[in-house]
């Protein structure tokens, strides 16, 4: 009998429990703990006198903006000295898993970086804070950040983040690799035939060099394909998919045409080293990026670093996405972190953000500014391709079927399933999804 | 008297450990197999639904895939690593020079933390820049894609985990070796019994105590497969996580109960599937005591 209760104990206690809480919760506190960095407070702490020390924490996903949101926060400081802020940065792979799970435990961080793929989710769930009385109580103006970027982090009708910065695309190249095969540089010009011709003459298989990567990744590289082929991901009511639409089709038999080319990486070497990567080592000739890619390309890369529009297909232009800052519905102090939101997403949060190169700021007017703020790479291609560019695919369960669509590419461009047969079954499983949206 | 007094001495020193287990180990068990029975999203309150959950489990094509990966990668780790830990511990219980250098080298996967053995074995087995293939390539064998390619994948997978837990069930084989008596050995030589002859009559008959022990260990461990499946399939393209192709073949019951608990929040769904695994393992469990009183020989 003893020897059964043992037995039972043992189990119980390895099997259950282990698959929650367990391994992942302990090592996401400790790397909180290391990840964490609270600006010093120490020096201002003398004259708080009679105010209330209070604690603010902020999530991102972005490590280079690590800096920048602290020189903010120093702003913040200098009318707040009895605040304690502390910046917590999560990879980005496990940010959302992370963020939820903290926030539906009732935790979480008091003001913290969405994205439009993950708000409906957060939102519809109840943990994010309604902006709009705030908005409307201190006459903030959000008609400085483009109207698309607005629209996309509102929930009936209420806004719920303001818009921190755009993610516009363009086409990188390295200049000395078209130098030396002796390429002109890419230009406004430059058609899907251009970009196949010449990445095949900047193609070098011996030293492992490509002329161009098709990424096998949402945002940078199946999206804007997709737009410029004609196709489309999502019908414009958002209840249909458009994964297997004939523009689509085409964009992704091109990016498998480039793979088996041997003029881009193969999706199957993309999914064991990041393209950006790649790229940034000097190994291919040109890759289609972001504007949150300028800061550390150009850290990489240095002077070698060039940039221009994306070439064009049957149209130009591609899905703009923008970031915002949230505030946790359950946070204590829901004014200070407001306050601190106004810094981030005001004059002071853009202009810091644009000198620093970090990224595209939402705020109209810095845009000039941050396109200048590296001097050896002219930005401009990110700003003038802007007015082409549409409005991001979302809905209210895009996590969901961004999982179905990322499967059945990789599917398609690894060549284990056709792409006319692999973007069908995408569309019926993503329509499947999007029929449970309310 | 005395004896009650002492007793109540131990219960206090066992206390401590005692309430963390139940506050933390047995509270959320019981806990998981009341909620198996609801829907709960971690937010609003939990709705009963009866079985449910446990209905929709045998439909759920990747759960039923999750059990598939997860009897491969334990069909193949349990015994291979077992195998090679005897072989192992039998050598490293001779008398030979440097033995305790051999024996911490084994023993070092097995402290080390199975995110940082998951990270590093990710960068060795890359398939173009990875030490691996390279050494592969000088010898003109062939370069699989190790962590790219799903046929491949979890194969690579039980590699890393045979690496990072043969060291542990060494120490115990070890211990049992250790606990043999010398006087068989010294009695078998008088009767000219061969090395051979030896190692197949006294030392594996007598070593069953500490194999059955490992047998159950390593069985509990491999149904329990997670962290490496979590951070070496991780992948490294899209912004959404995981590629959801290659998980597909190295997806463990462990991460798809974490996937649909804490990534999608169907904490009723996820505990019903916590049930299935720990009724798998009690089941398990109880067949090897039944079966170790045919096999396993205590002295």
């Amino acid at each position: 009998m003893k020897k059964t209760l043992a037995i039972v104990f043992l189990v119980s206690m390895l099997s259950v429990i282990l698959a929650g809480c367990g391994g992942t919760g302990s090592s996401n506190d400790e790397e909180q703990k290391n990840q964490s960095e609270s600006a010093s407070t120490q020096a201002i702490q003398e004259n708080t006198g009679s105010k209330e020390k209070f604690v603010l924490n902020l999530a991102i996903w972005d490590e280079k903006l690590k800096d920048t949101v602290n020189q903010v926060i120093e702003i913040y400081k200098q009318d707040h000295p009895e605040a304690d802020v502390q910046v917590t940065v999560t990879p980005v792979k496990d940010y959302w898993t992370k963020t939820q799970a903290s926030l539906v435990g009732g935790k979480g961080p008091d003001l913290f970086m969405m994205n439009g793929p993950n708000f409906n989710k957060f939102a519809s769930l109840g943990l994010l804070s309604d902006l709009q009385p705030l908005i409307e109580k201190d006459g903030v103006d959000t008609s400085v950040y483009p109207q698309g970027i607005n629209e996309l982090y509102k929930l009936d009708g209420h806004a719920y983040g303001i818009p921190f910065y755009l993610g516009s695309l363009g086409l990188y190249y390295n200049k000395e690799l078209f130098d030396k095969a002796g390429v002109p540089y890419p230009d406004e010009s430059w058609t899907w035939e251009t970009l196949k011709e010449k990445a095949a003459l900047l193609t070098n298989k011996e030293a492992k060099q490509y002329g161009y990567i098709a990424v096998n990744a949402d945002q940078v590289g199946y999206y804007p394909l997709i737009h410029q082929a004609g196709g489309s991901v999502i019908s414009a009511d958002k209840k249909t998919s458009g994964l297997d639409s004939e523009g689509t089709i085409n964009a992704i038999q091109f990016m498998k045409d480039l793979m088996d080319q041997g003029i881009s990486p193969s999706a199957q070497q993309q999914l064991e080293t990041e393209a950006l990567q790649i790229f940034g080592s000097g190994n291919a000739a040109m890759y289609p990026g972001g504007s949150f890619d300028a800061f550390n390309l150009q850290k990489l890369l240095g002077d070698k670093l060039g940039v221009t529009v994306l070439p064009k297909g049957e149209q130009s232009g591609f899905y703009v996405h923008g970031s915002s800052w949230v505030i946790n519905k359950q946070s204590k102090h829901q004014q200070e972190a407001w306050e601190l939101l106004n810094l981030l997403t005001g004059k002071a949060g853009q202009e810091l953000l644009a000198k620093n190169a970090i990224n595209f700021p939402a705020y109209t007017d810095y845009v000039d500014l941050w396109a200048q703020s590296i001097p050896s790479l002219d930005m401009k291609a990110f700003v003038v391709s802007l007015p082409d560019a549409v409005a991001y695919p979302v809905s209210q369960n895009t996590s969901e079927w961004q999982k179905v669509m990322a499967a059945s590419i990789t599917e398609a461009l690894t060549g284990a399933v056709p792409v006319k047969e692999a973007m069908t079954t995408a569309a019926q499983q993503m329509n499947e999804i999007l029929s449970k949206d309310k | 008297m005395k004896r009650k007094l002492e007793m109540r001495w131990a219960y206090l020193f066992i206390a401590p450990a005692l309430i963390g287990l139940s506050l933390f180990h047995l509270f959320p068990a019981i806990a998981s197999m009341v909620l198996s029975f609801t829907e709960w999203n971690g937010l609003t309150k939990p709705d009963f639904v009866g079985l449910d959950n446990f209905k929709a489990l045998v439909h759920d094509k990747e759960f039923i895939q999750s059990i598939r990966n997860t009897v491969y990668f334990t069909s193949i780790s349990v015994p291979v690593s077992i195998g090679l830990a005897t072989i192992a511990s039998i050598l490293l219980n001779q008398r030979i020079r440097g033995k305790s250098v051999y024996r911490t080298l084994y023993f070092v996967p097995v402290v080390t933390m199975s995110t940082a053995v998951g990270l590093i074995w990710k960068w060795l087995l890359n398939a173009e820049f990875g030490p691996v293939n390279y050494v592969l390539g000088l010898l003109h064998l062939p370069q699989p894609n190790w962590l790219s390619d799903p046929s491949m994948t979890m194969l690579s997978i039980v590699i890393v985990s045979i690496w990072s837990t043969v060291g542990y069930y060494m120490i115990i084989l070890i211990a049992g070796l250790q606990g043999i008596s010398a006087t068989y050995y010294e009695a078998a030589e008088m009767d000219g019994a061969s090395k051979w002859y030896q190692l197949f009559r006294i030392t594996l008959p007598l070593l069953t105590p500490s194999l059955f022990f490992v047998l159950l260990i390593a069985l509990i461990n491999s149904l329990q497969l997670f962290d490496l499946v979590f951070v070496m399939t991780g992948g490294t393209t899209g912004t959404s996580g995981p590629n959801p192709m290659l998980l597909n073949s190295t997806r463990s019951i462990v991460y798809t109960i974490y996937d649909q608990g804490f990534v999608l929040f169907r904490m009723g769904y996820a505990s019903a599937q916590a049930v299935v695994l720990f009724t798998a393992i009690l089941i398990f469990t109880l067949v090897q005591f039944a079966l170790q009183k045919k096999w396993v020989h205590y002295q």
